[in-house]
């Protein structure tokens, strides 16, 4: 990998690092949600998480 | 400093900025909501990596060492996640939030697999410019 490759491999990812921003941030400006709620969405982020990594694992 | 530590160090970083933040709060709903942060920047890093993977940046067996390391990171963090949940206090859900600080290390123990100093530089910019980001909010 060059390094314009890694530029275009960083530049693909920042959708995704603004997207987790973005969320991070809406979460800080909800503080009045539910503690079941914050806890379901984290949970449902984790589960895919696993699942990724699984999947990536068995490969 | 380590090359290695270069990658590292961000990744700790966050997550312990993310997870220590917690037992500053005496709330349990803030270490609720911390749990859903930490868990948002480990899917950041993953998708992050899976990208350097896919690229050919970090062999198969990186990959799925590394893998298992964010794994076991999201376990931690479900750990503590159902522990918040039912916290009857805010010291227990600091407590929770405590325990899965050590998703940081397991996760900075499987980052610091990576032979390809590109690969480990190309990691770091996107959890750096996560970081960055964070400190912006």
């Amino acid at each position: 990998m060059n390094w314009l490759q890694l530029a275009l491999t960083i530049e693909q990812q920042i959708p995704g690092l603004i997207a987790a921003a973005k969320a991070i941030r809406e979460n800080h400006g909800q503080l009045a949600k539910p503690i079941q709620e914050y806890h379901d969405e984290a949970a449902a982020i984790l589960a895919q998480i696993q699942a990724t990594a699984a999947k990536e694992q068995g490969q | 400093m380590k090359r290695h530590n270069r990658v590292a160090l961000p990744v700790l970083l966050i997550v312990t900025l993310l997870l220590s933040s917690a037992c500053s709060q005496v709330d349990v709903t803030k270490a609720a909501q911390i749990v859903k942060d930490a868990s948002i920047t480990l899917k950041a890093v993953q998708d992050a990596e899976i990208a350097l993977h896919n690229a050919g940046s970090i062999s198969t067996d990186e990959h799925k060492a590394i893998q298992a390391g964010i794994a076991k990171a999201a376990t931690a963090l479900s750990v503590a996640n159902d522990a918040v949940l039912h916290a009857k206090d805010a010291a227990t859900a600091k407590q929770a939030v405590a325990v899965a600080a050590q998703a940081g290390t397991d996760l900075v123990n499987s980052l610091n697999l990576i032979k390809n100093p590109t690969a480990k530089a190309g990691l770091q910019a996107a959890v750096v410019g996560l970081q960055a980001i964070l400190a912006a909010i």
